[in-house]
């Protein structure tokens, strides 16, 4: 089996380790390397977390984690937006470490390795200039600065790039203003930019994501599987659990919650896990006034439309997201020996 | 004496032609590590080669490295929508060539400007290189957003750019600055420990006359004539024929500071940010010079309000004197 290259790059943050985990251990993957960002919570702390999660998978030496961009290309620099007002970075509800939807630090012992001396976006920019074209898939699941900048600085390293599986954006489902998810909001001129790149996109927005959450029973059937991985897994579900309940009365009622990341890991192997993909054109508001970080998506019907540049799941499945997720455990407690 | 260590940002670009040369002619006083190119004056195309017009005519040597060619975010609102300044085909309304000079047969190096940078401030010692930047600061916003440990590499920063009492581009906010006002911005907040502005008030005070550039030109060697030749364009610029303008030759003052630093006059700390509101004071760079008023920041900058005229035309004429034992 030919393993499909992927460089993942996140916010860690709690789903994101679900999806780190996820990406670690199913065979499927290269893992070229984990690009830390800005985003669910300061940098230091996601680059801290994702070196936590690379000890639990007991990848390290093998995966190699490097510390990503501080801040948002634009959004903060502004003082009358949100984001500035809110400061950076901005968490999603508590702040509190049991009950926070995206603790300080992940239940997990403190890294004893430490991350790349490199900067993120020069390991993107050396990384994909070294490669073939369309060898490499990128997995961003946090704010999309690194990838931006990265594109920017160097716009040589877009046709190295196989596809983009993002997690971000919304349609009917939004999360950090009436327009916007958490991922595009934090930096939507960093969004828009990877949107014109030309690259082959595909959007898990929150509407795919939503349909994908994980009970506590769920969780109860992860954990037993017993190894570090799936406890990491079944803790993190259940915390989850608990944030989203205080800020979200629906989600309180579901008794579980949504791992938004790990659904574009998925995806790369099971597509047919995003349901009602649709190929359109897609736009980021980055006018700074109310939709700031709106995903907007051209659904006139027209004889003249707007050239399409992304494919968007507006509908996920459940069952084949959470069988993907304890098979690779189950297999990984094999190739464990335990 | 130590050479300082350089690396120039240009915008190729008329007075960034004359920067050039000069920091090429002084061989003794200065190591310019790279040029970085950018989009402003004329697309990122131009500009490179310009620039690489510009290396070559002087005997080459200096590796050119090809930065960005978009503003961070200025150009997707519409705000900016005559940039990058490109030519369609058959038209020739934004874009210009130094015709001054040849083509260029030499070609910029593979690696980009951006990334360079990173790897060239990584790997120097602390507070040990000075930037030039005369265009606009897209490079160095990468920069400093890609790798923060950069900041402290560096020396100093002497940046055309900004006004005090003037702007070119519109009432308040010089070109520069203006092409991309959010990468000043961060910039300036990145916490360079001396970062110099050389604003339009210092380079209005030193314009250049006919008279002037006669000087230069008398100097009798090829690179001379080629800076008298480059100054000169503004007298058979369209928009200024006719019209009594003297030519200022920005960004060539930015060199002739690190020479004589008494050509600089009226150098003040201020606190400077940049208008990014997108507005009308779009890009205008805010000096608060009155540090001691109730609420005033702390500086985070120096800025030359005054130039002494005459030593800069001596300046310029001192090193283009020096082509001739330089060997170009």
């Amino acid at each position: 089996m030919e393993k499909r290259k992927i460089i993942m790059d996140v916010d860690t943050g709690s789903d994101d380790a679900i999806a780190l985990v996820m990406a670690m251990l199913d065979e499927h993957f290269d893992l070229l390397g984990i690009t830390a960002v800005n985003g669910n919570i300061e940098v230091k702390l996601t680059t801290d977390n994702s070196l936590r999660v690379v000890e639990c998978c007991d990848k390290q030496g093998e995966v190699k984690v490097y510390k990503g961009c501080e801040y948002p290309i634009a959004s903060t620099l502004i003082s009358w937006t949100a984001q500035s007002f809110r400061g950076v970075p901005i968490r999603e509800g508590s702040k509190d470490n049991a009950t926070a939807v995206h603790p300080d630090q992940l239940p997990l012992p403190a890294p004893t390795i430490k991350e790349e001396e490199d900067s993120a976006v020069v390991f993107l920019i050396e990384t994909l200039l070294a490669a073939e074209d369309g060898e490499i898939t990128l997995v961003p699941v946090g704010p999309l600065t690194n990838i931006a900048v990265a594109m920017r600085a160097d716009p040589r390293i877009i046709p190295k790039i196989k596809e983009i599986m993002i997690m971000g954006g919304g349609h009917d489902v939004n999360n950090s203003s009436p327009a916007s998810e958490f991922n595009v909001w934090i930096d939507p001129e960093a969004f828009e930019i990877v949107l014109q790149s030309g690259c082959k996109i595909t959007l898990v927005p929150l509407d795919a994501t939503h349909k994908c959450f994980m009970t506590v029973e769920e969780a109860q059937k992860v954990r037993a599987i017993g190894t570090k991985p799936a406890l990491l897994i079944a803790d993190l579900i259940e915390q989850r659990t608990t944030g989203y309940a205080q800020m979200d009365a629906e989600m309180k009622a579901l008794n579980g919650a949504p791992i938004h990341d790990a659904l574009a890991v998925c995806a790369l192997v099971y597509p047919e896990v995003l349901k009602n993909v649709v190929h359109v054109n897609c736009h980021t508001d980055i006018s700074r006034g109310f939709a700031y970080g709106e995903t907007i998506i051209d659904q006139r019907i027209r004889v003249n439309p707007e050239p399409k540049n992304c494919y968007f799941a507006f509908d996920a499945d459940k069952d084949i997201f959470v069988k993907w997720m304890i098979d690779v455990l189950e297999k990984d407690k094999a190739n464990r020996g335990m | 004496m130590e050479k300082r260590k350089i690396i120039i940002d240009v915008d190729t670009g008329h007075d960034d032609a004359i920067a050039i040369m000069m920091a090429m002619l002084c061989k003794d006083e200065f190591d310019i590590l790279g040029i970085a190119t950018v989009n402003g004056n004329v697309c990122l195309d131009y500009t490179t080669e310009n620039t690489l017009r510009v290396v070559e005519f002087m005997g080459g040597g200096v590796p050119v490295y090809r930065g960005c060619e978009y503003p961070l975010v200025a150009c997707m609102y519409g705000k900016r929508p005559t940039l990058p300044k490109k030519d369609k085909p058959g038209e020739k309304t934004h874009g210009w060539l130094l015709d001054e000079l040849p083509k260029a047969t030499i070609a910029p190096e593979s690696q980009d400007a951006v990334t360079w940078y990173v790897d060239t401030l990584m790997a120097a010692e602390d507070e040990s290189i000075t930037l030039v930047p005369v265009g606009p600061l897209t490079n160095l916003a990468h920069v400093f957003q890609i790798e923060p440990r950069t900041v402290k590499k560096i020396k100093e920063v002497i940046c055309m750019g900004g006004g005090y009492k003037y702007g070119n581009t519109n009432p308040l906010s010089e070109y520069n600055i203006w092409v991309d006002p959010e990468a000043a911005e961060i910039v300036m907040r990145a916490g360079i420990k001396k970062f110099t502005w050389v604003p339009l008030d210092a380079c209005y005070a030193s314009y250049m006359t006919k008279d002037d550039v006669q000087r230069i030109r008398d100097i009798g060697n090829r690179v001379a004539d080629a800076a008298a030749d480059i100054i000169s364009f503004i007298w058979s610029h369209p928009k200024f024929i006719g019209k009594d303008v003297n030519s200022i030759v920005f960004d060539a003052l930015c060199i002739s500071y690190m020479l004589d630093s008494s050509v600089l006059k009226t150098i003040v700390p201020a606190h400077c940010t940049v208008d990014n509101g997108g507005g009308i004071a779009d890009g205008q760079t805010m000096f608060d010079i009155f540090n001691g008023r109730i609420g005033g920041e702390a500086p985070n900058c120096y800025v030359a309000l005054d130039s002494d005229r005459e030593k800069f035309l001596d300046i310029v004429c001192e090193v283009m004197s020096k082509a001739k034992e330089a060997g170009v």
